[in-house]
C-alpha cells in the first residue's frame, strides 16, 4: 500500500542570527535527516520535548517552511490545524469568518456553504453568529475556531497541540472529534504534549529527539519509552554557565530541582506526602525588584497551579548581584496522579519585564499509593480533577423517627 | 520537476485521483501551469479576504465613499489652483482641472494600492506561519478590494467630465479596461516590492520615496507635450506614462500617442517577468523570512 505520507532525508537547517549583523551567524539543525512512512488512515502522534523539531517537521509537511533537503510525498488533499482561529478577523461577524477561516483551509465555497449548518451547531454560538467576534468570551472564539477546523475533509490531517488552549470540556470535543475523523479513514498526524492525548487518538507514535528520529512502532511502546527516558533526565535539570542558559542580562536560571518529602532528588513525588521545588538562579546585575514564579501543568497542558515567592521575606524587595535558590514547598494532598510539567518564569516589574520563562523546565510524575489515607480514601477507581485536596468533612447522623 | 517526482504523480493518478503533493527544497518547486492552476483552487480565499478588506474598508459606507473620492479630488484641486496659474502648462484646450483629475484618479488609485499591497506578506506574517494557501492571494485580494477606490474614481472623473461639458465618448467604453491595465500594473509592483519587503524591512521605507519620484515620472501634473520627444522615449520606460496617456485620451477623446503605449505594454512585460521570478524564488521562503 502506498503511504500517505512518506518522508526521506527530511532535513531542516535554520540561519541563528545573533544581534544585527550577520557576523558570526550560524545555522541550527532543527530536523536532521528524518526518514519515516505513515499508511493511510493512521492517526500518528509525534512526541518529543520542547524544541525537538516536532512543529518544524509539522510546518514542512504543511508547506509552510521548505526543508533545506531531503523530500516528502504526500498522496491525498492536506489540511492543517496549527492554531484554532487563524486568519478570524474580530471586526467581522461570526458568518464572516466561517467563511474567510474555511477558504483559508482550503474550503471551496460550495463546501463550506453545505457545512454552514453543521459548523453553527457544533460551534454552538448559533445566536451570535451576526455579531462581530470581538464580542465573542474566548471559549466562544475557540469553540467556533475549531469547529470550522473540524469540518474541513481533507484525507489527511495536520494538528498541532491546538488542544492546550480551552476548557477541558472543549478539549474533550476535539478529541472526540479528531478520534471520528481517524476511524473514518483520514491520516491524522497529531503533535502534542499530552501523552493521554496521544495514547487515545493514535496507533503509532513517533518520538523526534533533537531533530532526528529516535523511535517509531505502537503508540504505547513509543509513549512509555519516552516517558522512561523523560524520567531518568528529570527530577533534576541543570544549565552550565553562560549565555545559553535561560535568561538575560540580568538574571540568568542555573537549576531546578523536584525533592521528594525526605529532601532527595526525585523524578517521582507520592501525591500524598509533601515535596518541593527548587531553583537556582544568578542575579548579575542588581537593584531590581524581582519577581521568581513558578507553574505547574498537567498532561492535558492545563495549568495547574501558580505561585510566586509572597510569603517570603524577600518578596518585593531589590535583590544584590548573587546566586540565589527559590524552595517552594508544597503540601502533600495537592496534586492529582500524573506527568507534571513544570515552568520556571522571572520577572521584574515597572518595567514589567520577563528575564525568562522555561517551559518544562522539569517534569516529574505524581504517583498515588492508594493506602485509604489520601483524598480518594478505599476508593479505586478512575479520579478526573486537577487537584486533590484532603478536605474536612464532617458528618451528622440524625436517627429517623 | 524531477523526473522521480513525476512518477510518483504518474502513479497515483493510475492507482486512484488523490492530488499528490511533492515537498523539496525550494529552488526545485512545481510549474508554473501548475502553480496558476492551485490559485483556481483557492478562488474562494481571494473572495473572502477581498470581502474582509471591503468590509473593513467600508464599516461606514458614507464616510468611506467621501474619503475616496476626496483622495483624488483634493490633490488634483490644489494643482490646479497653484500650478496652473503659476506655469499655465498647455493642455491642448482641455481645462487643467480636469486634465489633473484625469490623472490623479489612476495615479491615487496606483499609489495607494500599491501602499497597502505591498505590505500584505508583512501584515500577515501569523498567518503565513500558520496556514499553507498560495502566497500571491495577499497582494490579489488587497488590489482587488483596492479596485472599489479605481471604480469610485472612474465615476468621478466621468461625471466631472460630462459637467464640464465634455460629452460621454464611445471611446469610454475603453475607461473600465484601461483601468484594468493599471490595476495590473500595480498589482505587479505590489507583488515584487510586498516579497521584498517580506525579506527585508528596510523595503517599506523606501516605497513613500519611490512613489514620490515616480509621481513626477508620470505625467500626472504636467502634460507629456512639455517634455522633450527623447525624453518622453525614456518617461515611456514607466509603464504607467503610457497608461495614462491612453487613459486621458480615451476620456476626454485628445490624440493619443501610441509609441508611449506600446512601450508601456512591453516594459509591463519585463516587469512582470521580473516581479514573478522574484516572487516565486522566494515565496516558499516567506513564512520564516517575515
Amino acid at each position: 500500500m502506498t503511504p500517505a505520507i512518506s518522508a526521506r532525508g527530511l532535513t531542516k537547517r535554520f540561519p541563528i542570527q545573533r544581534g544585527s549583523s550577520a557576523h558570526g551567524a550560524g545555522t541550527f539543525l532543527a530536523l536532521d535527516n528524518l526518514d519515516f512512512d505513515i499508511a493511510p488512515g493512521q492517526a500518528i502522534g509525534i512526541v518529543g520535548s520542547n524544541g525537538a523539531g516536532k512543529s518544524t517537521l509539522l510546518k514542512i509537511l504543511a508547506r509552510i517552511l521548505p526543508p533545506t533537503s531531503g523530500r516528502a510525498v504526500l498522496h491525498g488533499r492536506v489540511g492543517s490545524l496549527l492554531e484554532a482561529g487563524a486568519g478570524f478577523h474580530p471586526e467581522l461577524s461570526g458568518k464572516d469568518n466561517i467563511f474567510l477561516a474555511g477558504s483559508l483551509l482550503g474550503m471551496k465555497h460550495g463546501e463550506i456553504r453545505r457545512r454552514l449548518d453543521e459548523i453553527v451547531e457544533f460551534s454552538g454560538v448559533g445566536d451570535f453568529l451576526d455579531s462581530p467576534v470581538k464580542h465573542y468570551s474566548s471559549g466562544m472564539y475557540m469553540r467556533l475556531a475549531f469547529a470550522v477546523a473540524a469540518h474541513i475533509e481533507p484525507e489527511i490531517l495536520l494538528v498541532d497541540e491546538v488542544l492546550a488552549v480551552g476548557d477541558a470540556q472543549f478539549q474533550k470535543k476535539c478529541l472526540q472529534r479528531m478520534e471520528t475523523l481517524s476511524q473514518s479513514g483520514q491520516t491524522v498526524v497529531f503533535v502534542s504534549h499530552s501523552m493521554q492525548a496521544v495514547g487515545r487518538l493514535c496507533q503509532r507514535a513517533l518520538w523526534i529527539d533533537r531533530g532526528k528520529l529516535r523511535l517509531e512502532g505502537p503508540v504505547a511502546e513509543v509513549v512509555a519509552s519516552y516517558l522512561k527516558e523523560g524520567q531518568a533526565n528529570t527530577g533534576e535539570r541543570v544549565w552550565p554557565d553562560g549565555p545559553h542558559a535561560p535568561g538575560d542580562e540580568h538574571v540568568r536560571l542555573r537549576s531546578v530541582r523536584v525533592a521528594d518529602s525526605c529532601g532527595q532528588t526525585a523524578a517521582s513525588i507520592d501525591i500524598g506526602k509533601p515535596f518541593s521545588i527548587d531553583f537556582a538562579y544568578e542575579v548579575a546585575i542588581g537593584g531590581m525588584v524581582l519577581f521568581p514564579a513558578l507553574r505547574i501543568f498537567n498532561e492535558w497542558g492545563t495549568e495547574v497551579l501558580w505561585t510566586t515567592d509572597t510569603a517570603s521575606p524577600e518578596h518585593g524587595k531589590p535583590r544584590d548581584p548573587g546566586r540565589y535558590t527559590s524552595t517552594v514547598h508544597f503540601p502533600g494532598n495537592l496534586l492529582s496522579e500524573g506527568i507534571m510539567a513544570v515552568t520556571v518564569s522571572i520577572t521584574s516589574l515597572a518595567p514589567t519585564r520577563t528575564h525568562l520563562s522555561e517551559a518544562d523546565a522539569v517534569h516529574f510524575q505524581a504517583t498515588e499509593t492508594i493506602d485509604g489515607t489520601t483524598s480518594r480514601g478505599q476508593y479505586t477507581e478512575a479520579v478526573n480533577s486537577m487537584l486533590r485536596p484532603l478536605l474536612n468533612w464532617k458528618v451528622r447522623v440524625e436517627p429517623v423517627c | 520537476m524531477t523526473s522521480t517526482a513525476n512518477q510518483i504523480r504518474r502513479n497515483a493518478i493510475a492507482r486512484r485521483s488523490l492530488p499528490v503533493t511533492i515537498i523539496e527544497p525550494t529552488g526545485r518547486g512545481i510549474s508554473l501551469f501548475a502553480a496558476l492552476a492551485e490559485y483556481g483552487e483557492y478562488t474562494a480565499l481571494l473572495r473572502y479576504l477581498t470581502l474582509r478588506d471591503l468590509r473593513l474598508r467600508f464599516q461606514s459606507p458614507l464616510l468611506g465613499v467621501v474619503w475616496v473620492t476626496l483622495m483624488p479630488l483634493l490633490p488634483a484641486a490644489i494643482f490646479a489652483t497653484i500650478f496652473a496659474r503659476i506655469l499655465q502648462p498647455s493642455t491642448g484646450g482641455v481645462p487643467y482641472s480636469l486634465y489633473a483629475l484625469a490623472g490623479f484618479v489612476p495615479w491615487t488609485f496606483f499609489s495607494t494600492s500599491v501602499s497597502t499591497a505591498s505590505m500584505t506578506f508583512v501584515w500577515n506574517a501569523n498567518l503565513l506561519n500558520k496556514v499553507y494557501f498560495p502566497r500571491a492571494v495577499l497582494p490579489a485580494s488587497a488590489m482587488l478590494a483596492s479596485s472599489a477606490e479605481l471604480l469610485a474614481g472612474l465615476v468621478l472623473v466621468c461625471g466631472y467630465s460630462i459637467w464640464r461639458g465634455y460629452h460621454p465618448l464611445l471611446s469610454w467604453l475603453c475607461l473600465p479596461l484601461l483601468a484594468l491595465y493599471v490595476a495590473a500594473i500595480a498589482f505587479i509592483v505590489s507583488l515584487g516590492l510586498a516579497t521584498a519587503n517580506a525579506l527585508n524591512r528596510n523595503v517599506k521605507f523606501a516605497i513613500p520615496f519611490l512613489m514620490q519620484i515616480w509621481i513626477y515620472a508620470t505625467p500626472v501634473v504636467y502634460p507629456i507635450s512639455i517634455v522633450a520627444p527623447h525624453t518622453r522615449l525614456i518617461l515611456a520606460l514607466n509603464p504607467l506614462t503610457g497608461a495614462l496617456d491612453a487613459f486621458r485620451a480615451a476620456l476626454l477623446g485628445t490624440p493619443m500617442d501610441p509609441t508611449l503605449f506600446l512601450i508601456s505594454l512591453a516594459s509591463t512585460a519585463v516587469l512582470t517577468l521580473a516581479a514573478v521570478s522574484v516572487f516565486r524564488r522566494y515565496e516558499a521562503l516567506l513564512a520564516e523570512r517575515v
